[in-house]
């Protein structure tokens, strides 16, 4: 998630600072294709830190795990690609400058106010239920889902929500794209 | 008549209150090196971006090889390679890389691509970097160098219509010459070229025609020497005055010949003379430097 919204949209905004966004725009490629080359690279950045997190966590504090593998991969695919697709259209629905400033102040949503190192139960119920709309907590119980298939479930609800992201992200980044000024 | 590859007509584009392009008419014709000229601000490059389909007009058409660029923007920049006047983004590539990504993205064969990027490096004298990795900080690879490789880009596959934005812009006086001759080699075999400028005196050598933009309308279309008017037969006299010397041309003066117009800038003094005034002015400057008065002069036209 910090990876999608923070390097995504920091790197697409500093893109579009340095004219290399309008350079890509103007090649006889079609544009949906460049949003698509964008993202399959961020994917192959992102998705290898899902595998180095469950290593470190089995090695360091000796987790044991009973993989769902569908789940598992569905679940971390479609998080970093949501992640990727939402930090991009944050990037070029903003100004540059404000893109800076929403991904920081996202960086601690996630990190700190986002029940994913913890459990929802510690926040006030209305706040839970701003939770169950947000991307973030829906893709950190799916994850949970794959890697403790004995003790989570995978819920249609979380995919759902995920998923809406996952296409609200695309729908504006191609748009941004596309669109002639 | 072959079609032109670049047909503009009354391309209107405003911003707010500003008209950016006021009813432009332009034409670039298979072959045609047409210069576009004109202040800053005065609309050229916004005329491009609508050219390439970065934006929209408000009124009026453009068609790019004969197609439709703002009904079908993606089919026409199929037909168009551009140089924008940012520098093209290389940031951990090699010029070899970039210039031959540049020709494959126009479907161009690999080894195609690879013998192209070669030849265009000989032409333009960056060899000597082709393999240097461009770093993001603005190291590895100079301006120059950044911005003949970005030419090299627009013009490694063959396009009907090459759209160079300043293409001189940090560039030195030596590969500035190998560049105008490029850009002319890529008009000769067949390709229209508009080239935005602020660099009128070299342009003018390689253009067959001249727009030029004034706070975004066309004032002045034509070739060089028709813009020029009747002015083009005059000579130009050019003198280099010594450091501390005093100005010849200043009265009391020893001119032999009638002056329609005197410019000094710096030690250097520009006479406007007419043709047949050509042989008395080599013999007052020759004279004036045997006399050690002047340091050196040349006439051109």
């Amino acid at each position: 998630m910090v990876m999608g919204l923070v390097m995504v949209s920091q790197g697409v905004a500093q893109a579009r600072t340095t004219g290399t966004f309008t350079y890509l725009r103007a090649l006889p490629v079609p544009r949906p294709l460049l949003l698509f080359a964008d993202l399959t690279v961020w994917l192959a950045v992102s998705l290898p830190s899902v595998a180095v997190a469950l290593l470190v966590a089995h090695w360091r504090y000796g987790f044991d795990f009973s993989f769902d593998w569908p789940v598992l991969l569905l679940a971390s695919t479609l998080t970093a690609v949501t992640a990727s697709a939402v930090g991009c259209a944050l990037a070029l629905a903003l100004p540059p400058m404000l893109t800076q400033l929403v991904t920081q102040v996202l960086v601690f949503f996630v990190m700190l106010f986002s029940p994913i190192t913890f459990h929802a139960s510690q926040l006030p119920e209305w706040f839970q239920m701003v939770h169950d709309v947000l991307p973030f907590r829906p893709a950190a119980d799916l994850l949970r889902a794959g890697m403790l298939s004995d003790s989570y479930n995978a819920s249609a609800w979380d995919l759902a929500v995920l998923g809406a992201w996952c296409v609200v992200g695309f729908a504006v980044s191609l748009r941004a794209v596309i669109r002639r000024a | 008549m072959e079609r032109a590859v670049l047909e503009v007509e009354a391309l209107t584009k405003r911003f707010g209150a500003l008209v950016a392009n006021d009813a432009i008419d332009l034409t670039v014709q298979p072959g045609q090196v047409v210069g576009l000229l004109g202040h800053n601000g005065a609309g050229k490059t916004t005329l491009v971006s609508q050219v390439v389909g970065l934006s929209k007009p408000d009124s009026g058409s453009v068609r790019v090889a004969g197609m439709d660029a703002i009904a079908d923007p993606a089919a026409a920049r199929r037909c168009v390679a551009l140089q924008a006047q940012s520098q093209a983004p290389l940031d951990g590539l090699t010029p070899r890389a970039a210039i031959e990504i540049a020709g494959r993205i126009r479907g161009m064969s690999r080894n195609d691509a690879r013998r192209a990027a070669r030849e265009l490096a000989d032409e333009l004298d960056i060899g000597e970097w082709l393999d240097r990795r461009a770093m993001p900080d603005g190291g590895g690879l100079s301006g120059g160098v950044r911005r003949l490789t970005a030419f090299a880009m627009a013009a490694v596959a063959g396009v009907p219509l090459i759209i160079l934005d300043e293409p001189t812009n940090d560039v030195d006086a030596a590969r500035r010459r190998l560049l105008w001759a490029a850009v002319r080699r890529l008009g000769d075999e067949g390709a229209g070229v508009l080239l935005v400028t602020h660099n009128v005196v070299e342009a003018e050598r390689v253009v067959d025609d001249l727009v030029v933009l004034d706070r975004g309308a066309v004032v002045a279309a034509g070739s060089p020497s028709r813009l020029r008017g009747d002015r083009d037969n005059e000579l130009r006299l050019e003198l280099s005055l010594t450091p501390e010397g005093e100005d010849p041309t200043l009265p009391p003066t020893d001119v032999p010949m009638p002056v329609t117009r005197r410019v000094r800038v710096g030690r250097r003094v520009l006479l406007t003379i007419a043709p047949d005034a050509a042989e008395s002015a080599v013999r007052w400057a020759a004279a004036l430097r045997g006399q050690g008065r002047v340091e050196g002069y040349s006439l051109a036209r």
